[in-house]
This record gives structure tokens, sequence and C-alpha cells, in this order.
């Protein structure tokens, strides 16, 4: 993905999101968090994680994984290691 | 190995393929189908995922729709946690089409489970319980420095308490134990010297998993090699820790689905469910080029050119595969003889022609010669794995015979072993002693085909055979066959009567009661017992007689004149008890249509009106008048069967 902005981050992560919760009309906003979606638990949240990593070709670290409150902080740390890469 | 399932087709439209499959909800049957199919493909984490949750939504749709036969319970008890790993294990097993209900237990509670008799997972009943242990948690954590004696005292109590382990679980259960090894991570101390370090943390794990590699097959314990798939994958990529540090996590969720198709097919092993015959492609699959086109100088095979290797290399696997016993067939687009061409005259060849058990090379289409292969080879479709470069035949078999494992052969032949070893289709437990003489069978079975395909005359073709047939009353050796085949036989059985084998025993004492067991041989080898024949001793209308209760035959000697010739054996027999007639009953089922007209081909008139006391409303009496009675002509010399005694025949 080349080095991207913030809409198409959204545009890129909106189908894992909606892959991993099983849920077709999910709609990705800044402040989305755990408490919003329903089948947002720890065990979807890892996976969402690593097929984000899988997709984009990033690798998130400890901090990170451990850390985001919500979809935004997400998108903010995905834009800070593809402008890296 | 990768971290995927190469093996396997990618799914472009998975997302689309997936909600077509609920089309199918109200037919489960079908639904479940469609399911199985997806999962044949190289799915992600999050595909899995995706594919597992429809599947628990069919299960609960149909809760009653479940043949035992495809049904497992699955115990997986582990030091880190393994909820994240399920969806992959299902899905593994969905593959091959088995409904796997996994049993997890409290976290790192195993020890406590395995020692209460009445803990959740005996109440659960698995039928196989995996266990796994995670490098922290083998209780081998010791400083560096510690001696070699105490390292030595304390991986000797380790080892035997995973031992204990299995004793308790063999106590209180019957399910299968599987053991996994403890992946051992890639840190070193001094470095390569850790090697020859005996108490270098890395050894100490090492030779934990070889004490319990060792003591496994005593115990009845099959093992998991997770270190061995760890390794293959690459020990950086499998020991990714942030997943244990942040969850606990010892397998990343990203190899979940290789994970999980990895205790699928030893769960498939376990049920007998592997694959049993390669099915290979020739051009560009087992040499370079196209021997129709370009010669046996003009094909590339052999040393000196590094695609000739590799095909060479290729040649060489599924040659080791067959010694282990994995049958070999060939199936080709060519003329047969230019296909035979290399096996015969290519000094670079290392499979020849004596280790394809079916050589099957026209211009028909594949699909009708690959289910020409099944049945020559007498094996179900489903054990079938097909191996071409060509992806419109790899194509073709999957829409037409989606039961045969068709292999994504990468389009580079030095990937062509990686590809066939990773995909798993040849699973086995164990190597059984079995497995080399099963091969032969197969053998003996497709040239005895081939030989019929042969002789135009039938008559020739069974006179070419050379059978001998031995018979005899059943004894106390061949007594569990005997009942295997009263239990088990379907199709080529008169009456069906299923009998105990305590029932069987009794029959040996019973003076009145006629028992044959028959065994064949032919040139190709011993087809093992192949016929049982119980018949009673009666009078009626004050005439000694003699009905036969129970007839059956195995179908892989149908056509052979095996019934004829037996009919002359019991029909002496029963003579020498004094019968002036033999008595037979056919009793259909859903199955044994082939035996409607069995005696009536025997020579037997019908019974009119049938005698009341009998089965069914369908079924039908036959007699046999014993005074006029011609011995019928077959190809089958009779042999009397060699009474073996035994010791405890003697006392039984």
């Amino acid at each position: 993905m080349p080095p991207a902005d913030r809409d198409a981050v959204y545009k890129e992560i909106t189908p894992i999101f909606r892959s991993v919760f099983g849920n077709e009309t999910l709609q990705l906003s800044y402040q989305l968090s755990a408490k919003d979606v329903a089948q947002w638990d720890s065990l979807s949240y890892i996976n969402l994680i690593v097929a984000i990593e899988m997709r984009l070709g990033i690798k998130f670290g400890m901090g990170e994984i451990a850390g985001l409150a919500n979809v935004g902080e997400l998108v903010d740390v995905i834009l800070k290691k593809l402008r890296k890469t | 190995m990768t971290n995927n399932l190469y093996w396997l087709p990618k799914s472009p439209e998975f997302e689309k393929a997936l909600k077509e499959s609920t089309h199918f909800r109200g037919d489960p049957e079908k639904n479940i189908k469609a399911l199985s199919l997806l999962a044949n493909h190289d799915l992600d984490l999050v595909s899995t995922a995706t594919l597992d949750r429809q599947l628990q939504q069919w299960r609960k749709d149909t809760p009653e729709f479940e043949p035992k036969t495809r049904h497992l319970k699955l115990a997986l008890l582990s030091s880190a946690t393994v909820d994240h790993l399920i969806a992959s294990i299902r899905v593994g097993c969905l593959r091959r089409e088995i409904l796997v209900d996994v049993y997890t237990g409290a976290f790192n509670q195993y020890r406590q489970e395995i020692f209460n008799p009445s803990s959740g997972l005996y109440r659960f009943q698995p039928d196989v319980i995996v266990l796994m242990r995670h490098a922290q948690d083998a209780g081998l954590k010791m400083p560096p420095t510690t001696p070699i004696e105490m390292a030595r005292r304390t991986l000797d109590q380790q080892v035997n308490e995973t031992v204990s382990l299995w004793q308790a679980i063999a106590r209180e259960s019957g399910a299968v134990i599987v053991q996994s090894t403890i992946v051992i991570p890639p840190e070193v101390l001094l470095g390569h010297a850790d090697a020859i370090w005996p108490a270098a943390p890395a050894n100490l794990l090492r030779v934990f998993n070889e004490a319990l590699k060792q003591k496994a097959p005593e115990n009845k314990v099959l093992v998991f090699d997770q270190d061995w798939l760890a390794s293959s994958v690459g020990k950086r990529l499998w020991c990714d820790t942030r997943w244990w540090h942040h969850a606990k996590q010892d397998v990343p969720p990203g190899l979940g689905p290789l994970w999980g198709d990895h205790v699928a097919r030893i769960l498939a092993a376990i049920r007998g469910n592997s694959k049993k015959c390669l099915v290979l492609d020739l051009d560009n699959t087992l040499w370079g080029g196209v021997i129709g086109d370009d010669g046996l100088d003009g094909i590339v095979l052999g040393q000196g050119n590094g695609a000739g290797e590799a095909y060479q290399s290729f040649q060489m696997y599924t040659r080791e595969l067959r010694q282990r016993g994995v049958i070999l067939a060939v199936c080709s687009k060519n003329e047969a003889a230019t296909a035979r061409l290399p096996f015969e005259k290519h000094p670079e060849m290392v499979l020849k022609l004596d280790d394809i058990s079916c050589f099957v090379a026209n211009w028909q289409d594949k699909a009708t010669n690959v289910r020409r292969i099944a049945s020559e080879l007498n094996i179900g479709l489903d054990s079938l794995v097909f191996v071409d470069d060509n992806p419109a035949e790899r194509e073709l078999i999957r829409q037409s015979i989606p039961e045969v494992a068709v292999l994504e052969l990468p389009e580079d032949p030095a990937a062509f072993t990686a590809a066939l070893s990773d995909s798993g289709y040849f699973e086995a437990i164990r190597l059984t002693p079995d497995d080399r003489l099963r091969t032969e069978q197969y053998v003996a079975n497709a040239k005895r085909t081939q030989l019929a395909d042969q002789m135009t005359n039938l008559d020739d073709f069974l006179k070419s055979l050379q059978m001998t047939v031995e018979a005899g009353p059943f004894d106390e050796t061949s007594l569990p066959r005997v009942a295997q085949l009263i239990n088990k036989s379907k199709q080529y059985n008169l009456t069906t009567r299923r009998y105990t084998e305590a029932q069987v025993r009794l029959m040996l004492q019973s003076p009145d009661l006629l028992t044959l067991q028959a065994r064949l041989q032919d040139r190709f080898g011993d087809n093992g017992l192949i016929s049982v024949i119980i018949a009673r001793q009666i009078t009626e209308s004050q005439q000694p007689a003699m009905v036969i209760d129970t007839w059956l035959m195995s179908c892989r000697v149908l056509g052979r004149q095996v019934e004829q010739q037996l009919l002359n054996v019991l029909v002496g027999l029963a003579r020498a008890r004094g019968a002036v007639y033999l008595r037979g009953d056919y009793i259909p089922t859903a199955k044994n249509g082939m035996v409607a007209d069995h005696y009536p081909r025997l020579g037997f008139e019908p019974v009119t009106p049938a005698p009341k006391s009998k089965q069914t409303a369908d079924s039908t009496s036959w007699i046999l008048d014993l005074r006029r009675f011609d011995r019928i002509k077959t190809h089958i010399q009779v042999k009397a069967m060699e009474r073996v005694t035994r010791n405890d025949d003697a006392t039984s």
C-alpha cells in the first residue's frame, strides 16, 4: 500500500474489522472502541491486530498492542508505521 | 514449511462462496459439504474464524444431523492459552469431514483435571486427549550452572510426571493420548557451544522431548511433534513471544490455521481417514517436457541439469512413500506405450513400472481415469491424492470428484517434494508392518484386474489365476476374523445375521451346526479369509436336511467362482451328514441386492409357498436336491484346511 493518508487506512482496514467481528455493516470512526462492538473481545482483538499486520506488512510492538484505546489511535499507529517503511 | 496452507488452492471469492453456502440451509448434507469444500482452501486466520462461525451455526441448526462416524471429541490440555486455536482445529477437521467438539478446561489446571476422576475432562468423555506444554512450564528452568547430575534428576522427575499423567488418563478414560513435544526456543547462552553444553536450557528441553518420544510408544501414546513443526516453519516466526506476553498464547494466532491443520491430520489418522494412494501425472510432473513430443532423449530428467535433478528427487520422495506403504498410480494423457517408455528405457528414472500399482495412460479425460484407478485398486475415491502440474486438470478433478484430494502443485519442480510432504495427506500414526503388505495386496489386485482386461475370455482369465480355495470348519485361530466378517459384510450376505465372537465360539461346540470358513489363494497372493457359511442340521418331513443360516463372502473375490466351489464343498459335507437336501433363504436388505439370485444361479429351486416361519414378507426360500446335484465345474482347486492346533485350542 502506498504511503498513506488516514482515509486510505480506514478504507483498507474496514473490511478486516468487518470480517473479524462478523459484522458486514460496521462503520469505523475515530472514537469506535471495544465497548461499541458486541463481538470485540480480547480474542477477536488479537485476531484483528494480526490480520492487520498480515495485510499491511507491519508489526505492532508490545506497548502498542496493549495500549490502544480506540480505532483512531490504531490508525495513528498504522500511519506512523507505514510512513516509516 | 511456510506459515500457510499453500498446498491448498487460494479462495479469492471466499466471502461470496461462504454466503452462497447458506443457500443450502434447508439441506444439511449439502450445506456441510459446501462448507467442507470451502475449508479445503488456503485460509488465513480471519477466513478460518469466519468459516468456523458458519460451521457452528450449522451445528446449531441441525443438532440431530450428526452421523457418529464423523463426530469426534477432543480435549486439549495445555499450560498455555489455546482458545484462539479452536476455530482452526474445527476447520482443519471440517476439511476432512470430521465434526469435532473441543474441550479445553481451565487455564493451566490440566494436572488437577487428569488426577480427578470426576473432573470436567472425564465428564466430557473425550475420544482423544492432546497434552501440550510450553517451554516455561516444563519445570526445567534452572540456573545454567546447575551441576549436570542435578539437572538430570530434575529431568527424570519431569519425564516421570508426564508418564504418570498418561497413566492416570489411561486409568480413567479410553481416550487416545497425544503428547506434544515442547517447542524449544531458539535463544542460546554460549552460542554454537550450547550444542555441547549438557546443562544449556535448550539441551535440557531437547533431552526431555527425546525421553517423551521414547516412552510414548510403550505407553500407547501418540506424538504431536510441535517442535518439528515449529522448526520447519522457522523458530523466529513461531516463537513470536508478543502473544505469549500479551495473552499467554504460545502458538502465534497467525499460525493457527497451519497448527490446526496439523492437529486435524493427526485426528484423521487416528480415525483411519488418511489418504492411501498417490495418483501421479507424468509430463512436467515426474520429468520436464513432454515424452510424446520431446522423446526419450528430449525430456528433462536426472543429473547435469538443475530441473532434471529436481524431478528426479521428487521421484525419489514418491518412491520412499511407496516403500512406507503409499500406493502409487499413474494417470497420464498419452499413448500407453509412449508413457511407459521412460520407465522402461530412461536410465535416470527412479520410479520403475513395478513401483506403479495402477498405470493408466490414454486420451480419456482424467476424471474418468481417476475413477478407473480407484476401482482397479478397489479403494475409495476419498483415499486418492491427485498430483498434476496442469491447473486445468486439477480444476477438473476438484469439480468433478470433490472426494479426491488435489495438491496445489507449485510451479517449480524443486518445490514439489516440500508441497507433498507439507500437505500431510498421508499422515500415519505409526509405521505398521501391514503397510508394506497392503501395498503388495493392492498391486496384486490391480494386476488381476489388468489381466482381466487383457483376456477376452473369462474362462481363460479364471484359469490363469491358478486359484486354490482352502476350506474347513471355524477354529479358534480364525474366530476373530470370522466374527468380523459376520458383523461387517453387507453386500454379499444372504441373511445378514450378526453374531458376536462369543456366540460364534459357542457354535464350535454345537454338533448340529456345520461351519465353513474359506481362504482363497491365487498367483498374485493370498486373499485371506473370504467366505463364511453356517448351516444347521434339521429333519423336515422326516427327511434329514440342512438349512443354510449364513452365507457371506468378501466382495473382493466376486466373479471368481468361489461360491460355486464352496457349494461343492458344502454339498459334500451335507451328504456326509446324511442330508438329502439343502435349503437356503435370502433376506433382502438395502445393501444385499447383489445376492438376490445367489441360490437360483447355483441351481436351487424356489420353495413355494415360502415357509411361514420366515423373517420378512419379501424374503425368498430355495432348495437343492442333493440326490440330483452334480458338482459344478470351476477353475478353483480345493484344499482341506490344516487344523492349526494350538495350546489354547485344547483347553477351549
